[in-house]
């Protein structure tokens, strides 16, 4: 089915896809893209959807966003049937005990709490060591729990999407906010017939542990231009003096000028304000030289390119209730619709 | 009603303290049905009575806890944020990024727990939770909406969301202590009530979790012969406390202690015998820790007992019962009313 808006959002964030284990994501990706592209997959499971060029042009044009998540892979399931973990993505401990997780799509998880009368003062003000966190099935024992999981499976927070006042929050909602905003471009130029250069939308693996999925991609596609779609931590709560604040919710899309290891193209950022300015798009700029995103490696693969940043700011990033603006993801839709 | 409705249905009802009649009717539109009377007393209990209809039946009181932990609104930032105080021991460690409902004037508002950001915590207290008072709650709305719903003293509690695991392991918030109202709920339907033996008042009391605070008034009230106490214990976890902590799915445990009642004590281990219910079997010691400490000693004196199910997890969001413990639990209650060796 044909999802749009909020709904698409919504099938995005709910969907399995740890990094690695991305299927679930591109099928219903490519469920959503395939009549108005050329859709492969490549070697490392990227999704490529190719639009070729309708302006006589001959230059490539990449519009990446990963569509994995962080999550955890199972290390042990012990005697008791208890499922111990491996979290990978940079998951805060804080933001796993007392939620509920979800193994191979299908099996569901309670990350263990020990009840607060049971700790000391000291445990009370710690968060608890990530590998002391268990997780739970209701399994009778370890045979009883191999039926369900196993050594190796993987999992992720369970789907929890939903309305937070004027807000959206749910699992991996910044990667899968950015994948929405490629489908809604790609239909944008469908539907409104502009012109364009070659065109290559990449939903990318392994966005959380390295990018590696895009360093492939651009490789592939050697890609004059680039533009790099993705969610950035917002951190615009009370107290935090402006300057630590990265970039508001609500405050419309975020031009990079950088990350941590890229400085992006000028030319490309002031088409982009030329862009959102002429037509009323909000957009607010950053400089962020701790995030690390999929821009350094876009920008050195197989040779230079033209790169250029735009994200969508999220609240609680890596946690089971990322939050964002549906108003900013409409806002890089538009902003690179325009660019394009 | 299925067991699973019964328990879901009666544990996810608002309760933190202070609030316990705040959906007062839809509780007694769910329980009243089985009873002859519900009252209600000046502190926040709801007694549930229940005639046995046999010349002067002795009282027997089952009490459990109706209230669970929550938070209270103590400040709204400019921002549109709120700033809170526990009420009840409320684990810091599970709020960042947790979901709550905030209970506001005309509706409930999602809203989401905001831990500090490591960008404004000093050096000693990175490493560190972030407390309860200074936890922020992001409702996603500007302050003059904020405003128009909620203010000081708007209660927050974790957002009602159930589920189930395999093999009947059924989890989502306020099982401490809602999880036991439903099993005797599911005692009193399954009980032949031509059997009954005794009068009973069974009470949803409040305040167990601000420091037992309202149960007296209930035991007061009711004058009861004998009393039995019903709350949650703690299921062995891998981090859990070998030899004290009890099984999960190992049925009702029946505790001892110095200030519980030994015969009554007895004649539930001997009920429990001989319809072959499973139970376990836990040392307390001294104090209890449940209300079974409170009512035993008000007035003239309660011969007091004190059956507890076990829970994971106690006190978060994803508090975890089994339904056989829950089940058996109800049979021994249903089978205590029903005979009349048990209250003398």
């Amino acid at each position: 089915m044909r999802l749009s808006g909020i709904e698409l959002v919504k099938a995005l964030s709910d969907a399995f896809g740890p990094s690695s284990r991305e299927k679930n994501v591109a099928n219903l990706i490519i469920e959503q893209i395939g009549q108005d592209a050329n859709v492969t997959i490549d070697r490392v499971g990227n999704v490529v959807a190719e639009i070729p060029s309708n302006n006589g042009s001959s230059t490539k044009t990449m519009i990446c966003a990963h569509m994995d998540e962080p999550g955890f892979y199972v290390k042990d399931v012990d005697g008791d049937g208890k499922v111990w973990m491996k979290f990978f993505g940079d998951v805060p401990s804080q933001r796993i005990s007392g939620r509920i997780g979800i193994i191979n799509g299908k099996t569901k998880c309670l990350f263990a709490a020990r009840p607060i009368h049971s700790l000391s003062g000291d445990e009370r003000s710690k968060p608890t060591p990530i590998d002391r966190i268990y997780a739970e099935i209701g399994a009778k024992a370890k045979e009883d729990a191999n039926v369900f999981v196993n050594v190796g499976d993987y999992g992720t927070f369970a789907p929890s999407f939903g309305e937070v006042g004027n807000f959206i929050k749910g699992k991996a909602l910044g990667s899968r906010s950015a994948c929405a905003s490629l489908i809604e471009v790609i239909r944008n130029i469908k539907a409104n017939n502009i012109a364009h250069d070659n065109l290559y939308f990449v939903f990318t693996v392994l966005g959380e542990i390295g990018d590696m999925g895009a360093e492939v991609a651009t490789n592939v596609i050697a890609p004059e231009k680039s533009i790099v779609v993705d969610g950035l931590g917002a951190v615009d709560t009370p107290d935090v003096p402006q300057e630590s604040q990265i970039c508001k919710l609500g405050g419309g899309a975020v031009v990079m000028y950088g990350d941590a290891k890229t400085l992006f193209d000028r030319d490309m950022i002031s088409k982009a304000t030329t862009v959102a300015d002429d037509n009323g798009y909000k957009y607010q700029l950053v400089m962020r030289q701790s995030k690390l995103g999929a821009g350094a490696v876009v920008q050195r693969s197989s040779g230079s390119r033209v790169c250029f940043g735009i994200s969508i700011p999220v609240r609680y990033i890596k946690s089971a209730s990322e939050m964002i603006s549906i108003e900013d993801m409409n806002s890089v839709t538009s902003i690179v619709t325009g660019l394009i | 009603m299925e067991l699973k409705d019964i328990v879901f249905q009666i544990c996810s009802l608002m309760a933190i303290n202070g609030y316990e009649y705040s959906e007062s009717e839809k509780l007694i539109e769910l329980v009243g049905p089985l009873f002859d009377e519900c009252q209600k007393d000046n502190v926040g209990n709801h007694i549930f009575i229940k005639k046995c209809g046999k010349p002067n039946a002795k009282k027997l009181f089952i009490d459990t806890h109706f209230d669970e932990v929550g938070l209270m609104v103590k400040g709204i930032t400019k921002e549109g944020f709120l700033r809170v105080c526990s009420i009840g021991g409320v684990d810091a460690r599970l709020l960042p990024g947790a979901e709550l409902c905030v209970y506001g004037k005309t509706k409930v508002l999602a809203g989401i727990g905001v831990e500090k950001p490591s960008c404004i915590k000093s050096d000693d207290d990175k490493p560190k939770l972030t407390s309860v008072s200074d936890t922020l709650i992001d409702v996603g709305l500007p302050k003059d909406e904020v405003d128009k719903e909620i203010e000081i003293g708007t209660p927050v509690g974790f957002k009602p969301v159930y589920g189930e695991l395999q093999n009947g392991y059924w989890y989502g918030k306020g099982m401490d202590d809602k999880v036991c109202a439903a099993a005797v709920v599911r005692a009193v339907e399954i009980l032949d009530k031509d059997k009954m033996e005794y009068d009973l008042y069974f009470s949803m009391s409040c305040r167990e979790e601000v420091g037992h605070r309202a149960v007296s008034a209930a035991t007061y009230r009711i004058e009861p012969d004998a009393a039995i106490a019903l709350d949650v214990t703690f299921g062995m976890a891998p981090d859990g406390k070998k030899g004290v902590d009890m099984k999960m799915g190992g049925g009702p445990v029946l505790s001892q202690s110095l200030i519980l009642n030994q015969d009554l004590y007895e004649s539930i281990k001997c009920i429990a015998d001989d319809k072959v219910i499973d139970y376990q079997v836990s040392l307390e010691g001294v104090h209890t820790g449940t209300h079974a400490d409170d009512i035993a000693f008000v007035g003239r004196g309660v011969p007091t007992a004190l059956i507890s199910i076990p829970v994971y997890f106690m006190h978060t969001a994803i508090e975890t019962v089994m339904d056989v413990d829950i089940e058996n639990t109800a049979k021994l209650i249903a089978a205590i009313l029903e005979n009349k060796e048990v209250v003398k």
